[in-house]
């Protein structure tokens, strides 16, 4: 019987529970199942890996893509964006390299201080583009290459504490996902310089990207981390990135993300999965802007006591862009902090998504959790959706969440101009202002001052219109 | 020097200033003095080119040319200034940018080159210095978190950088301890001269200690009422606005 005939007056008697429901599969989600089936010749590594594979790809399949119907991708339809499966990225070429280079050389040149950059580029770690020299204490290995050497390492980047393992996104960069860099900071190293990994796409071809990097911190070590997702150019693209940060005990991972926009043809689903042992600290800042459809998500989870876990971000959207950053923070051990402040500016038809659940477990006792989310409009079209969750079972817990969304405040905009500064002017400082609070929050002043500027360049662009 | 004329203007449809007159001229400090709901902030709001104001009748004019057709930036360049009865908090924004911003912007309209960053930042310290405003509150957020004493401060230490031809100074007094009182008023006083002029708007006669006016003026119902010399704020101390503003229904 078709859908179709289904609706009519003879409905047919309710299934039973417990009975296997058949789930009707559209276009694309028949193509990943082809394309799963005949990519396992790609899918290198151990047994384990590719049980893990096979696993992680059931799992997709009895979730499908994700759409509006289930609860955490609610505002973003990923199904809906997926109209086919497109290729997996070939092996980048000599031709590839080339056309990024200058890319790289720009990055470089604009570098106010040492850092050692890892350029994973179509979803494959390149030996060519990236640093030569490494500082001591850190050890690059390609995901890839792990993989096929059975390195342990590997093992971890796959594993990544089982974290997000309801999410169908998650399942398939498990499944498919082959590339990436695997870092890992050697237990007591502090990591002088940056070590940045730099994300980008050839833009060959309508293709889809899938990698799996981590960030590997031994107990006590110390690095700040950089990760840049660099715009690809107008190909249709389908991108599903994963990274997993794990953090020994006491180590410290100072982390500052950017994500440039990129065209209405892209899809980007960004994941981080951190895990945290005792008294480990992770920072993380973000400067994101908007894509077709652009989805971020972390899930962390503090495993040892006495862990802080503190994200931030600025998202700043204009045109139809779509962006969405969804986190869930889990706290299972006692006497861990965690903060959320996310600061967006939306502009003409844009759409802003935050969603962030905080989790606490029964034994986590004394958990301080903050979630902040405000935004700015900027005009009658542009929308922001915030939902903020708590889920706490614990007794003796300082919990709290705010959620603001409006227009630029009038008494300000006067204030501003009455000490001289024209309208536009006004307006782009208190702008400034707003994603400033968040950015100020990054320790290192010229780190700092770089995403400024790219704040204000696009708040000038605003201005141009 | 300022002269307001005849003014009306109204808000949301409600007549707040109904023919309000006042000449203040150069290197004179008038006071105006009045009961809550008078009109004196609006005065304030409409002289500094406010939106949401309607001007229904009159003129502003500073140093003879019109300000109504001009927007609040204009209105700054030209040589006005407002200290507000409320300062705004700008989250994100530096004290020290915002005046260097503030300052250039000015300077920009009036077709005079940007101020150096050191320049600026002598003139800054030095003005800070002098009315006890910290290194430290430089470098925060405008006004986040200052106590209201602090923001008044600022607010003054705004007006000397900006060098008004006239200023109005809107309830300066309100939140002020004895200690700000007296700092406060030594700022306006060393920015006394005979080419600028000062409105100083005030519920109380104690911030007229500290800024002695030549003039002072009752405002009731949206005009003044009654005027006079520093003589007429005591009797107001003494006897309240009962009298004026019987008078003025």
């Amino acid at each position: 019987m078709s859908p179709q005939q289904s609706e009519g007056a003879a409905r047919p008697v309710a299934e039973p529970v417990g009975a296997v429901i058949s789930v009707l599969r559209n276009d694309a989600e028949k193509a990943l199942a082809d394309l799963f089936a005949n990519s396992r010749a790609l899918f290198v590594g151990s047994a384990e890996i590719a049980q893990r594979r096979e696993a992680a790809f059931a799992r997709f399949s009895r979730l499908g893509l994700p759409n509006r119907r289930v609860e955490s991708w609610h505002y973003t339809d990923l199904r809906g964006a997926f109209k086919s499966a497109l290729p997996l990225a070939a092996m980048p070429d000599a031709q590839a390299r080339a056309s990024v280079r200058a890319r790289i050389e720009a990055l470089r040149a604009a570098d106010t201080q040492a850092v050692t950059r890892l350029v994973v580029l179509d979803g494959v770690f390149e030996v060519e583009l990236s640093s030569s020299h490494l500082p001591e204490g850190l050890r690059v290995t390609p995901t890839c290459n792990a993989l096929i050497a059975g390195d342990a390492c590997a093992a971890r980047a796959f594993a990544a504490g089982d974290l997000g393992q309801g999410d169908a996104a998650v399942a398939l960069n498990e499944a498919f996902a082959t590339g990436g860099v695997i870092i890992e900071v050697a237990a007591g190293a502090m990591i002088d310089h940056p070590v940045e990994i730099v994300f980008l796409s050839s833009g060959r071809a309508a293709h889809a990207i899938y990698s799996r990097s981590a960030l590997l911190v031994g107990d006590g070590g110390v690095v700040r981390f950089f990760e840049r997702r660099l715009t690809h150019g107008q190909q249709p693209i389908q991108r599903n990135e994963t990274l997993f940060v794990d953090l020994g005990q006491k180590s410290i991972v100072r982390h500052v993300a950017v994500a440039e926009h990129e065209a209405k043809s892209a899809v980007d689903v960004a994941t981080t999965l951190v895990c945290m042992a005792a008294d480990a600290e992770f920072t993380s800042t973000s400067l994101q802007f908007g894509a077709g459809l652009r989805r971020r998500q972390i899930f962390a989870r503090m495993d040892g006591p006495h862990a802080r876990c503190s994200l931030r971000g600025v998202g700043l959207l204009r045109g139809d862009e779509h962006s969405d950053t969804t986190i869930v923070m889990e706290h299972v051990a006692p006497g861990c902090e965690s903060r959320e402040t996310f600061n967006h500016i939306v502009d003409n038809d844009a759409t802003g998504i935050f969603q962030g659940k905080v989790t606490v477990a029964a034994q986590a006792q004394k958990t301080d959790g903050k979630m902040k989310s405000r935004a700015i409009l900027l005009a009658e079209g542009a929308a922001m959706y915030n939902k903020p969750e708590l889920e706490i079972f614990a007794d003796d817990v300082t919990c709290g969440h705010g959620a603001t969304c409006g227009s630029l405040d009038d008494n300000q905009l006067f204030y501003v101009q009455s000490r001289g500064i024209p309208k536009a002017e006004a307006e782009a400082l208190l702008l400034e202002g707003f994603a400033g609070e968040v950015l100020d929050e990054i320790g290192n002043e010229q780190t700092r001052d770089a995403l400024m500027d790219e704040v204000r360049a696009w708040l000038a662009q605003r201005g141009q219109k | 020097m300022l002269e307001i004329i005849d003014l009306h203007a109204e808000i949301d449809g409600k007549k707040i200033l109904n023919g309000f007159s006042l000449t203040v001229k150069d290197g004179e400090v008038a006071a105006i003095m009045g009961p809550n709901g008078s009109g004196k902030s609006t005065l304030a709001y409409v002289v500094a080119g406010r939106a949401g104001y309607e001007v229904t009748g009159g003129d502003v004019r500073l140093n003879g040319k019109s300000l109504l057709d001009t927007g609040a930036h204009e209105r700054a360049a030209a040589g006005f200034f407002l200290a507000f009865q409320y300062p705004l908090e700008i989250p994100g924004v530096t004290t020290m940018t915002f005046l260097k911003a503030a300052i250039n912007a000015q300077r920009k309209q009036r077709g005079e080159a940007e101020l150096s960053t050191p320049d600026f930042m002598k003139k800054v310290r030095a003005a800070a210095a002098k009315l006890g405003v910290r290194d430290e509150m430089l470098r925060r957020a405008l006004n986040v978190g200052f106590s209201g004493g602090e923001k008044k401060r600022l607010e003054i230490l705004q007006m000397v950088l900006l060098e008004p031809s006239f200023a109005i100074l809107d309830e300066t007094d309100s939140g002020l301890d004895i200690d700000a009182l007296r700092i406060v008023g030594d700022g306006v006083n060393s920015l006394r001269s005979k080419d600028r002029g000062f409105l100083v708007i005030t519920h109380y006669q104690r911030l007229l200690d500290h800024i002695v006016p030549d003039t002072v003026h009752v405002q009731s119902q949206g005009r003044i009422v009654k005027s006079g010399g520093p003589e007429l704020a005591h009797e107001l101390e003494k006897n309240g606005y009962r009298d004026y503003v019987a008078a003025a229904e």
